[in-house]
């Protein structure tokens, strides 16, 4: 039984078609990498999963859950759909932690008027949520950090933040565009073990888009590769190294034999 | 010694620039032009001197600190803190409770004028401070708070107090209906929009003869009326003066409240990045429409307060200028900040008034102090500063 299934997709933007009957499935703790040559798709297929484009056909599914294609980007979130973006998207001037309790918002919460009266609730709620995010701070490692205003964060712990953040939505699937751009080895390395912490702690699925062949290789129990809008191989990382289909993507054909 | 040459050219910068208004008197009727010299030179040598003070303050500023450190790096201004402890805040609060007795007439007046604008400002904070939304059209709100006090006054002889909460669920009704068509429009493109809607509104009720009296206006709207007393002239004032104070100490705790609760964040969150707010899970139209109909409401509110207070309105009041007046008073003070608002308000509605010695150059001084301030403060004059949040020890409750 697989957590989220996406079936069929196509998407296209005017004449240019980014998706042709995309399709991928990922399992319950599950780490899969989608990898494939600039244009390939990738970040498309993100952006349709997550809400932000409409695909003109498909379907995505998370485990008994509904159908989220057609659902807008906010309802996906609530649906356990959490993504981090490739150019990284954090709120620079509020302070690391309100970061994180802005993810809490799609949980059901106290309303208008308890925060206007600061009833029990609120006051209960808001202690409950402070404790929360300084927990998924620990857990990425920003607890020092929580109180400097986000746009202050060293870059790689920009990442992490974003990371945190769509954590907090509780989700059942995290999806990273792209986490290690811009990383130095070390940086790449401990995100690798973040990852992967991430996984054995809450039991997420994750789908990440990585340019990175060594953190892909090491890090994800299956790789999908995407070509001209069209998913070409799924398999185990060796399996799929050696693909030809894969390696004609990559390095292109020999002309003429 | 690059500070001096520096200040050298702020002198002569500004001679250069205040030399058609200060340096040269062209009478017209006995045909004279006379050279005012001795102006120019005490205008080159004060921005001299100040300017040359200010960048000693400045470097003094930018010393590295000893133990700096990343904490101290967001703190808000010494100032601010200052100015925001319960103890000073309390003493401002009593200052401005026995100022009407201390005072006559025309100053409480002008702070009952600077409390208004200051309630506006809070309003306009919401939706422009901390929404994002940049919103040129709130005069709207204000005048239909104003006008649904003169109608009910004028159809159905409806009092104050009857009239001011209707009023302000009315205006933020309306608030969520402008709302609506432009959920999908941000920056500059919402500016125009909101900026149409203000006029289309200040225009309807200057069109509409039979129904607001259009540019005549409705007089002889009551002040506001205490339990069954009655109050002669000094008393109303004295009245329309602590009301109004009520009103802003209350603006200024809600302001500061939900900016402290989710709502706030999920505000600030969609003007610091809105793709990625909606990614977070927050529902856009719910959000935006909250910060339109709560800016909206506190403007219906003091537009009431308007019409009770000079018993007279009519569209004249309500034109863009005022919009314009209210978000200079938001960016001024600093977007989303609460004391930021304050200070504005009171700088830009008393300056003019404490300025009037000054003559003519009264808007020139004010024009000058404004570009100052937004080139030396370009976040304002005090930047919103979020707070800090503590783990509490799990022992405790």
């Amino acid at each position: 039984m697989s957590l989220l299934e996406v079936k069929d997709l196509h998407k296209s933007f005017g004449g240019i078609v980014a998706l042709k009957g995309a399709h991928l499935s990922l399992g319950e703790r599950e780490i899969l990498g989608l990898i494939g040559p600039n244009g390939a798709g990738k970040t498309s297929l993100f952006n349709c999963l997550t809400g932000q484009y409409r695909p003109e056909k498909g379907s995505v599914r998370l485990a008994g859950g509904p159908e989220l294609v057609g659902l807008r980007p906010d309802q996906i979130t609530r649906q356990g759909l959490a993504r981090t973006f490739q150019n990284i998207r954090l709120f620079p001037k509020m302070r690391v932690i309100e970061n994180v309790l802005v993810g809490f918002d799609c949980r059901p919460a106290y309303g208008f008027w308890s925060a206007l009266v600061r009833t029990q609730t609120f006051i209960n709620h808001e202690k409950q949520l402070l404790a929360e995010a300084f927990e998924l701070l620990e857990l990425v490692g920003l607890r020092p950090s929580a109180n400097l205003i986000a746009e202050a964060l060293p870059y790689a712990d920009q990442r992490r933040l974003e990371i945190a953040r769509a954590l907090a939505t509780k989700p059942r699937v995290l999806l990273l565009d792209e986490p290690a751009a811009g990383m130095n080895p070390s940086e790449t390395a401990s995100l690798d073990q973040l990852i992967i912490k991430i996984r054995d702690r809450l039991g997420l699925g994750v789908l990440l888009i990585e340019h990175d062949m060594k953190l892909v290789m090491n890090l994800c129990d299956q790789v999908v590769v995407m070509d001209q809008g069209a998913v070409i191989a799924q398999g185990v990382p060796e399996e799929v190294q050696k693909d030809p289909k894969v390696i004609s993507a990559y390095l292109g054909v020999v002309a003429d034999a | 010694m690059g500070e001096l040459k520096k200040s050298l050219a702020a002198a002569l910068w500004f001679a250069f620039l205040a030399f058609p208004l200060v340096g040269v008197r062209a009478d017209f009727i006995e045909k004279t032009v006379s050279w005012r010299w001795l102006n120019l030179l005490w205008v080159a040598l004060g921005a001299g001197i100040l300017s040359y003070v200010w960048r000693l303050l400045l470097a003094q500023k930018n010393k590295p600190q000893a133990e700096w450190t990343y904490t101290q790096f967001a703190m808000p201004s010494i100032g601010a803190q200052a100015l925001t402890h319960p103890w000073s805040l309390a003493l401002m609060a009593m200052a401005l409770l026995v100022m009407p007795m201390l005072t006559n007439q025309y100053q409480t007046s002008i702070l009952i004028t600077a409390m208004m604008y200051i309630v506006l400002g809070l309003g306009l904070n919401i939706v422009v401070g901390m929404a994002g939304l940049l919103d040129l059209g709130y005069v709207a709100f204000y005048a239909t708070g104003a006008y649904v006090y003169g109608m009910l006054n004028l159809y159905w002889d409806w009092g104050f107090w009857a009239a001011l909460p209707v009023a302000g669920l009315l205006a933020a009704l309306l608030g969520t209906l402008l709302g609506i068509p432009v959920l999908r429009l941000r920056g500059d493109y919402l500016a125009i929009v909101t900026l149409g809607f203000g006029e289309i509104i200040r225009l309807v009720l200057e069109n509409s003869e039979n129904i607001t009296h259009g540019p005549a206006g409705i007089a002889n709207l009551p002040k506001p009326e205490l339990l069954w007393t009655k109050l002669d002239f000094d008393q109303q004032n004295l009245y329309l003066y602590y009301l109004i104070f009520a009103l802003m100490a209350l603006a200024m705790l809600t302001n500061r409240r939900l900016q402290n609760s989710r709502m706030g964040r999920a505000w600030l969150a969609l003007r610091e990045n809105e793709l990625a707010a909606q990614a977070m899970g927050i529902d856009l139209t719910k959000t935006k429409l909250a910060a339109f109909a709560t800016g909206a409401f506190w403007a219906g509110i003091v537009g009431v307060f308007f019409a009770a207070k000079s018993s007279y309105i009519n569209p004249a009041s309500f034109s863009f200028h005022e919009s314009a007046i209210i978000l200079s008073i938001v960016v001024l003070g600093g977007m989303g900040s609460v004391l930021g608002v304050v200070l504005a308000a009171v700088l830009l509605i008393l300056l003019p008034e404490y300025l009037r010695f000054l003559q003519e150059y009264r808007m020139v001084i004010f024009g000058v102090l404004m570009v100052l301030t937004m080139i030396f403060k370009p976040d304002g004059l005090v930047p919103n500063a979020r707070p800090y949040y503590l783990k509490e020890p799990d022992e405790s409750a």
